[in-house]
């Protein structure tokens, strides 16, 4: 088990209110799995992403929860030890490769004092790591690349480098925060095909952020879908695309275009307001086509489903209890 | 936690913006009403109470000649003031014409105008206010003309760049397609669009015009020391300051720097109060 | 990956380029000087001859004119002027007959210690308290530095110079008040210091205000950018991102609004030459005011005009060693790569 989270907590103190950005989420993952992390804008998993990696600056802050890696807290650690497990325990892909690279630094500066600032070798054998490892991304003029500059390249190549400066150190987990979100889909097919490669052969663990489920559908191993600051599915992945619990999960699901379809399905109503969230209820019981008294009143809990999924809808709970299955209190 | 201090400073910012229209207010106020506020009069030579520092009958001193400091701190406050307002006031109005002209018509036009401009601009200020003046009476007036006639370059290329991005916009070109004239184009659409970045560059300036007329009397080529402005008492405190007269020098300073501060707080409250709405 | 050759050639026809874009600024720099010198009360007599024409006579004034070719047309004159400028020759000055050229180069190294101190003092106190500033933002620190730089931007620097002398001069003693050294001590460096470091203190100080606002706003925008998340994502020290990341960036706006406040810190440098009678320049153009020497001032206009000009350059040069960006605009076509 590469990293376990339990009921983390971040949260944004603004003048207008407390946002609950990730609101209790839990979760595991495994060395050599892919968790894909699904869910609007808003709904919490970018924000996952950074508290791992101990990102969140003010207002913002973790306020409760474990995010444990390889057995050690990362939460109890100092600033100064938390700096040094991010680019060699966890590293991140970011979403934009634009305005990810500092423009006035070269690439081989750049990857370069990421593997130095881990590892005691000569500037020399950094450089080595750095070419090989473009080398590894399909970028073949290593050396040319390295005495560029990020604006010197395409966005597909700029994709690639970011990919490399976050493997350089081959972390024990990476976390992808929308990686092809900004690039064209021809390219966005390459740099899955390349994420999908590295994987295999560093059998590291992913958390792939995106909102785009056919790109999950092909990377991930199991996948938590995020509403409004907290989990309501988690499971494998292919019995959530055959049998999804939550009603959420339902609408994302059908609301991809199939080829032939005249209507585009959507989810009626907008994202929730994150500013002060009533805590007593179902954060989607606006928009819940089978919402009912009790999603008001009360806030319902993960609980296993028959097929081993973990849902947190009351429809799903009173399922289980007929079932007898386990429910989980948060 | 941090964002209280970012609060706060909101909070604080409007605190000093208050304190400073207040204290405007009030020098604004004493100004004008100096003849009543002071038994002295600016100018009375008395030469029993020469370089005397403060005490009851002179709270801030006299000067080299036995006037009263703080009467003529009162009555140099006229001319200061006097001198800024009107000063930006002329800067403005050249500005604006030379910017809308330029602006508006575009083109080569623009590109002399704006060369000319840029030559102005390369010269040190104090430098360009002393060419002028030398040529003119001294006196109140030239002072106000010079400065107002060295300070409309940044009014100018305000508004000539305000006035290039605002006609890229749509509403603008709406106008030009329904055949409005040239004139009301400039009044109705793009003039009314620049109002607010030009009237905090003003209010900054006034500022500005306060410290250029006081550098300019303190260097001799302003205000002739008989009529008081802050600066050609400056000028006065620095030849005893030898010889330890500090008053002579620290409370004219200290109203120019007062009026100054306080004009720079309540720029700067507008200019953020209004960029947030926007 | 300007190596060899390549990199050179092409700084090269950017300094020239930038070199021909000052052009136009300097003839009218020069158009600005000469018709400030015929604007002499109507009379182009009196500007040759300064205050000594008022006691002339009428004849005298006369022939003057006749002499030096005044009653020709305007243009013909500017340009019989600038062909004389262009050589180095502005004129006499008629209080002491010496020429105006050399009067002003005597002067020059003084302003320009003076300036060059002042500068490199600010930049250093800016960079210090701007970057602070930022990465402290909204702590006390950052309040109290807030407030400082407003009462500094409101302070006439000839105001600080007078207090400052006050305190270091007149009551402790430690500094002297005046001149850039003491008698019979030309060749002191001590001495020099301390003569120098009141009225560049001034000069720093005063127009620090402006410098640290803009340094702390370019540092937050920075601070602010994805680039800088990411670094930290990888774990860069929080030394490193400050100082190489965040400040490499920051600083290019910084340098273009320096050059641009040039005119401003130079307009300073006179003021405080004048409190301190520091024997530069700016000293000189005010006596020359005073003095009504219109040779005199209109050759320290024009040697101010081309000062600031220079520096402009200079720092334009600075920014394209320093901006990649820049760099690549004028290569652009010899990097461009298809993706791989």
């Amino acid at each position: 088990m590469v990293l376990q989270v339990r009921n983390l907590q971040t949260c944004f103190f603004t003048p207008q209110g407390v946002v609950r950005a990730v609101d209790r989420l839990s979760f595991s993952l495994q060395a050599g799995k892919v968790l894909g992390l699904v869910g609007e804008s808003g709904s919490g998993k970018s924000m996952t992403g950074l508290s791992i990696l101990g990102l969140i600056d003010h207002p913002g802050r973790t306020t409760a929860g474990e995010i444990i890696l390889k057995g050690r807290d990362l939460l109890k650690l100092t600033e100064e030890e938390r700096e040094r497990t991010r680019g060699k325990e966890v590293g991140m892909i970011f979403q934009d490769p634009l305005t990810s690279l500092n423009p006035v630094l070269t690439i081989g500066y750049q990857i370069t004092e990421t593997i130095l600032s881990h590892q005691r070798i000569s500037k020399r054998e950094a450089w080595e790591q750095g070419v090989n490892w473009l080398k590894r991304l399909g970028l073949t003029h290593g050396d040319r690349i390295m005495n560029s500059y990020p604006f010197q390249l395409s966005g597909g190549m700029r994709q690639r480098v970011m990919i490399a400066a976050a493997l350089a150190l081959q972390p024990d987990l990476l976390i992808a925060d929308e990686p092809t979100t900004a690039l064209d889909l021809t390219v966005q097919a390459q740099i899955i095909q390349e994420i999908k490669r590295l994987q295999k052969e560093n059998a590291s663990a992913i958390i792939f952020i995106t909102h785009d489920l056919g790109v999950v559908a092909e990377l991930a191993d199991e996948i938590a879908v995020m509403y409004a600051g907290s989990l309501v599915e988690y499971g494998e992945i292919e019995k959530i695309f055959d049998h999804p619990q939550h009603p959420y999960t339902k609408a994302l699901l059908e609301s991809r275009m199939n080829l032939g379809e005249k209507q585009v399905k959507f989810i009626p109503g907008l994202p929730p307001n994150l500013n002060n969230l009533p805590v007593d209820q179902c954060s989607f019981a606006p928009r819940c086509p089978m919402v009912c008294q009790r999603c008001w009143e009360k806030r319902p809990f993960l609980s296993f489903t028959s097929s081993g999924q973990l849902a947190a809808c009351h429809l799903v709970e009173d399922r289980g209890r007929r079932e007898n299955s386990v429910v989980i209190g948060a | 936690m941090l964002s209280e201090g970012r609060f706060l400073q909101k909070i604080g910012k409007h605190c000093l913006a208050r304190l400073g229209i207040t204290i405007l207010l009030i020098l604004i106020a004493v100004a004008l009403l100096a003849p009543f506020l002071t038994t002295y009069q600016p100018t009375a030579v008395d030469l029993y109470a020469v370089d005397q520092g403060p005490s009851l009958s002179h709270p801030m001193g006299t000067d080299n000649l036995g006037r009263d400091i703080l009467t003529r701190c009162l009555y140099g406050g006229r001319v200061s003031l006097a001198v800024g307002f009107t000063a930006v006031a002329i800067s403005l109005a050249l500005g604006i014409v030379y910017g809308t002209i330029s602006g508006f018509v575009g083109g080569w036009l623009d590109k002399v105008m704006m060369g000319i401009m840029d030559g102005f601009l390369a010269l040190p200020n104090i430098l360009l206010v002393v060419a002028f003046y030398i040529f003119l009476e001294p006196g109140l007036t030239s002072v106000v003309l010079v400065i107002g006639g060295t300070s409309w370059m940044q009014v100018a290329r305000l508004v000539r760049t305000q006035f290039f991005s605002l006609k890229q916009q749509e509403f603008v070109q709406a106008a030009r397609v329904l055949n409005t004239p040239g004139y009301k184009i400039i009044t109705r659409h793009l003039l009314p669009n620049c109002f607010v970045p030009v009237m905090v560059m003003s209010i900054i300036n006034i500022g500005h015009a306060i410290i250029t007329e006081s550098s300019l009397s303190f260097l001799g080529l302003g205000i002739p020391q008989h009529e008081p402005s802050w600066g050609n008492m400056l000028m006065g405190g620095q030849m005893t300051l030898l010889k330890g007269s500090w008053w002579q020098t620290v409370f004219p300073g200290m109203f120019i720097v007062i009026t100054v501060l306080s004009i720079n707080f309540l720029g700067d409250a507008i200019r953020d109060s209004l960029d947030v709405r926007r | 990956m300007e190596r060899g050759g390549v990199g050179e050639k092409i700084m090269a026809k950017y300094a020239f380029s930038r070199l021909l874009a000052v052009i136009p600024i300097l003839f009218i720099l020069s158009i600005l000087a000469f018709g400030l010198m015929h604007m002499a009360h109507g009379d182009p007599a009196v500007a040759m001859y300064g205050g000594a024409t008022e006691k002339m006579r009428e004849s005298d004034r006369e022939r003057i004119r006749e002499n030096l070719g005044l009653n020709q047309p305007l243009p013909v004159q500017y340009c019989k002027w600038l062909s004389q400028a262009v050589q180095g020759n502005l004129g006499v000055s008629y209080l002491d007959g010496r020429p105006v050229t050399k009067i002003i180069q005597e002067r020059i190294p003084a302003t320009l210690l003076l300036s060059f101190s002042g500068v490199l003092l600010m930049v250093i106190l800016a960079l210090f308290f701007g970057v602070i500033s930022a990465v402290q933002q909204y702590s006390f620190f950052d309040h109290v530095i807030t407030v400082i730089s407003f009462l500094l931007f409101s302070i006439p620097s000839f105001w600080l110079a007078l207090i400052l002398i006050l305190v270091f001069s007149v009551y402790l003693g430690w500094l002297p008040s005046a001149g850039i050294n003491s008698l019979g001590q030309e060749g002191n460096l001590l001495d020099l210091l301390q003569h120098l470091i009141l009225p560049a203190l001034v000069l720093a100080v005063s127009h620090l205000g402006g410098y640290i606002r803009f340094l702390r706003s370019s540092m937050l925008e920075v601070l602010n950018q994805d680039y800088i998340r990411v670094a930290r994502a990888r774990g860069i020290s929080q030394k490193a991102i400050l100082y190489i990341h965040a400040l490499k960036n920051a600083i290019l706006p910084f340098i273009t609004y320096l050059g641009l406040s040039l005119p401003s810190f130079l307009a300073g440098t006179f003021v405080v030459e004048v409190v301190f009678a520091w024997p530069g320049m700016g000293q000189l153009a005010m006596e020359a005011a005073r003095d009504r020497n219109y040779l005199v001032l209109m050759g320290t206009i024009l040697f101010s005009g081309l000062l600031v000009v220079f520096c402009n350059l200079l720092a334009d040069l600075l920014c394209f060693l320093m901006d990649p960006r820049i760099r690549y605009r004028e290569i652009r076509g010899h990097w461009r790569d298809s993706s791989a």
